[in-house]
């Protein structure tokens, strides 16, 4: 049964007393009152004191409201209409409910006596971190600006960089508790229609009661939920969000936290930061032939390196394979048994290094990368080309700009090096194959996921990954697959 | 979900097949056979196999890391019976696929080719791109000699094999080429001579990759000398003398010069004129100066014209006398003379072919090479008389 929303009455205090009601036993509750002469008031000034700024409050508003009402000529309820409207944007508030989420939301809600609407006025007091350089997205070259914690702060950041009527947004409200506004960035002349309409029900459909940061809301509008690939690109920097929105895509922002959504994302799209644009084009392009590499070498390193030293020694060029065999010598583990432990004990170092103290990580970076490795082969433990193969497969997931993009990678590394200890280079094609089918499979809001590879011709799609000179670079928009 | 759970479990079941997959060799466990020998022995009708191998040094001792050598023979009834009682001898899994060599013994090459060739060509694990060389003596003998520079002795064969384009006095055939000619009735066909020398600088016995061994209806009938050789490799395909540098001593006048040739050019003519089949050669050289013993005047052109046709003139001979050695001498068709007469003159072949190795000693062959001083070298003269 749905309630009917409850309206303000004209009385201050019928409406006070309803809001002391829904606010009982919260302590920042304040509630001040404007009297002209002894009796009731006419009218009262509502807020949560740990939102607000008070000294505005106390310095403009209060003191505007009680000049005004000393100089006042007609009545005292007319004097106070006048003044608050003079305060700046006012939201005029029919119900409780609103007058509610208007507190909530670091605003003052004031009664007036004999007007059945409270009039909202935003005053945020609480603190903000200011603009700094993203941390996640390090860039040589091109802005250095990235998204806070502040919706309004990152908005602006957004809107500078557009100024076109074109730029439209839509505002949810999401979490019913947490009551988080979200907004959605679009270009009106850029966005597919049938994808926007695909999103826009997608966070509608949204049923959570708080929500503290915009992974949570990638992982309800994804569209396959227990994939390990991210179908979502997120991002802290404005100009990324800006180059999507050009592209047709939709940015979805949120308050509280720095991390923008850009969707829909094509998997190449994960793998390229925003720096490439502004690079020389042969170096991005060089860049990204190396990313290509290093995308193969994360996924198929460690595992490529069993299946060729336990099934395949035909396949190793001979000097190769006598250095392979002077140094695995002795090492008491088959081949996977080395390759599970190093990959795991890198799992370790990394996840310690991530958790610690920055200056205590680097200890133990130097600690587990120098002397367990060095300790290791000295003892016969692991073999040298193994702990080279490791490193290298680490160190080239770190190229790859998504960081739960790599993070996906990584994973799959485990399984496909059980493929290559049971069945080799059969086994590992096998993998590619189900990964590559899989990747295939997949949609990000209706929008295939491999994009640039499936669609039309390998020229087309060369074309796509790589970027022209941007005299010639032509923008591909993104459109929902039928 | 359910199908989820499903793939899990399948995936973890996975893990206890690794240790379990029977194709798995485990690199420690294996011995690299470097170079493969076979010898026959004729009296006893005994074949022998033998395995040059390299293995990791054992653990523990100051060699940790290094690789060892071991050279292990197993003898039977047959190759592959005499490979498999190897087995009793081998403490590791023998991994075929990298040996570069296959060392036929003397007596092995001239009693039991046929053998040798047909279990090559059946084998799934030796590479048919590896080497064939017949060794004087026994092919066993060789792989225990140890190699001059310290090195494994399969990779200082391996380096005097490509270094064979530098001096062209030894041949070698891998083996799917050998496979390819070895049916062939009317043809022979050369691969290097391995024989031992002793070392100058060490005690023992080294390897010498010099000359060849040809071979004519499917079995080995004669060594022959590097000059030969040399003559072998300029009248084969261009791939054989597209690289080839050749060196040469040429007596000028009072002179000695040494030069060293490039092919620039080298084509085999072959004609039937009235019922007769007659070859002509043609060959130009590129020279290069390597030194002299005097003084020379190389402004004048007609010095240089002159010394041209000497180098030409004693070229022709020598490669006349390899020629005439193949006809009269071996009475074998080393150089694919009766390939030519199948593919240009398929009538005259048919009347040909009935007595080809009674005409091959009798065709006439015209020698023409051509020289061409191209390099003098960084100077014209010393500067004394």
């Amino acid at each position: 049964m749905e309630q009917r929303p409850e309206p303000i009455r004209t009385s201050v205090d019928l409406n006070v007393e309803k809001l002391l009601q829904r606010f009982a036993d919260n302590e920042h509750l304040v509630v001040r009152n404007i009297h002209k002469e002894e009796g009731s008031p006419l009218a009262s000034i509502v807020y949560l004191s740990v939102l607000i700024d008070e000294k505005r409050l106390n310095q403009q508003i209060i003191r505007k409201i009680s000049e005004d009402l000393r100089l006042q000529n007609g009545s005292a309820e007319d004097t106070i209409m006048e003044s608050i409207h003079s305060l700046g944007e006012i939201k005029v508030l029919p119900q409780i409910d609103a007058a509610v989420s208007m507190i909530s939301d670091a605003g003052i809600l004031i009664f007036v006596e004999g007007h059945s609407k409270a009039y909202g006025i935003n005053l945020p007091g609480y603190e903000t971190r200011s603009i700094e350089e993203p941390k996640l997205e390090l860039n040589v070259r091109g802005p250095r600006e990235g998204f806070t914690e502040d919706l309004q702060k990152n908005l602006g950041l957004v809107y500078r960089r557009l100024k076109t009527s074109e730029l439209k947004s839509k505002a949810y409200l999401i979490g019913k508790q947490s009551q988080t506004s979200l907004i959605l960035l679009y270009l009106e002349n850029k966005v597919d229609g049938a994808v926007l309409k695909e999103l826009k029900s997608r966070i509608e459909s949204i049923n959570m009661d708080v929500v503290s940061d915009s992974a949570e809301i990638e992982e309800w509008i994804q569209d396959s939920t227990f994939s390990p690939f991210p179908q979502i690109l997120n991002t802290e920097r404005p100009d990324r969000v800006v180059s999507a929105l050009n592209r047709g895509k939709i940015a979805i922002m949120m308050d509280g936290t720095p991390i923008a959504l850009i969707t829909p994302t094509t998997f190449f799209e994960l793998l390229h930061p925003s720096e490439d644009q502004f690079e020389r084009f042969y170096f991005a392009n060089f860049m990204r032939a190396i990313r290509m590499i290093t995308l193969f070498i994360s996924l198929f390193g460690p595992s490529l390196y069993i299946a060729l030293t336990t099934f395949h020694l035909e396949m190793i060029p001979t000097p190769l394979m006598m250095t392979f065999l002077s140094t695995k010598a002795g090492i008491p583990f088959p081949s996977y048994v080395e390759a599970f432990l190093m990959e795991i004990a890198f799992e370790v170092l990394r996840d310690a290094s991530l958790r610690l103290p920055r200056i205590a990580g680097q200890s133990v970076s130097i600690v587990g990368a120098l002397i367990i490795g060095e300790a290791a082969v000295q003892s016969g433990i692991v073999s040298r080309p193994m702990v080279i193969v490791v490193a290298m497969t680490g160190i080239a997931s770190f190229t790859i700009p998504s960081f739960n993009t790599a993070i996906a990678l990584r994973m799959l590394r485990f399984p496909l090096m059980l493929l290559a200890a049971t069945s080799g280079v059969f086994g590992l094609s096998m993998g590619m194959f189900a990964i590559i089918l899989h990747l295939c499979s997949l949609r990000s809001c209706g929008v295939l996921f491999l994009d640039p590879v499936e669609s039309a011709s390998w020229r087309n799609s060369l074309k796509k990954y790589f970027l022209l000179p941007v005299r010639y670079r032509r923008i591909s928009r993104v459109k929902k697959h039928e | 979900m359910n199908s989820i759970k499903k793939l899990l479990i399948a995936f973890s079941l996975l893990s206890l097949l690794a240790g379990c997959s029977p194709d798995v060799r485990e690199i420690s466990d294996t011995a690299l056979v470097m170079s493969i020998g076979v010898d026959y022995d004729k009296e006893n009708k005994k074949y022998t196999f033998t395995t040059y191998c390299i293995l990791p040094a054992m653990p523990g001792g100051d060699k940790t890391g290094k690789l060892s050598e071991w050279v292990a023979s197993g003898s039977g009834e047959s190759f592959l019976d005499a490979a498999k009682n190897l087995r009793s001898r081998a403490g590791k899994s023998l991994i075929f696929q990298h040996a570069k060599f296959f060392i036929v013994g003397e007596e092995a090459a001239r009693y039991s080719f046929y053998e040798i060739v047909d279990f090559l060509s059946r084998n799934r694990q030796i590479r048919i791109t590896s080497y064939l060389i017949v060794s004087e003596g026994k092919a066993a003998d060789k792989l225990q000699v140890k190699s001059d520079s310290g090195d494994l002795i399969s990779n200082e064969l391996l380096g005097k094999v490509r270094n064979e384009k530098e001096w062209g006095k030894s041949i070698t055939m891998i083996i799917r080429d050998i496979v390819n000619l070895f049916p062939s009735q009317y043809r022979g066909y050369v691969t290097s001579r391995l024989s031992t020398a002793q070392s100058k600088s060490k005690p023992h016995e080294i390897l010498i990759l010099k000359g060849g061994a040809v071979f004519y209806k499917g079995k080995f009938i004669d060594w022959l000398d590097g000059n030969d050789t040399i003559t072998v490799h300029l009248l084969s395909k261009k791939s054989r003398w597209k690289e080839l540098e050749i060196a040469e001593v040429i007596h000028f006048q009072s002179l000695k010069l040494s030069v060293f040739y490039h092919v620039s050019n080298s084509v085999i003519h072959s004609s039937f004129v009235q019922g007769t089949p007659k070859m002509n050669i043609d060959i130009q050289l590129n020279a290069t100066m390597g030194n002299m013993d005097h003084n020379l005047n190389l402004n004048r052109r007609e010095v240089i014209l002159q010394l041209e046709q000497a180098a030409a003139r004693q070229m022709a001979a020598k490669i006349q006398k390899s020629i005439d050695h193949f006809q009269k001498g071996l009475k074998v068709d080393v150089l694919g003379f009766s390939d030519r007469f199948i593919q240009y003159h398929p009538k005259g072949w048919t009347m040909l072919k009935k007595d080809w190795d009674a005409v091959y000693p009798t065709i006439p062959v015209q020698v023409h090479v051509s020289v061409k001083i191209e390099q003098l070298g960084m100077i014209q003269s010393m500067g004394v008389e």
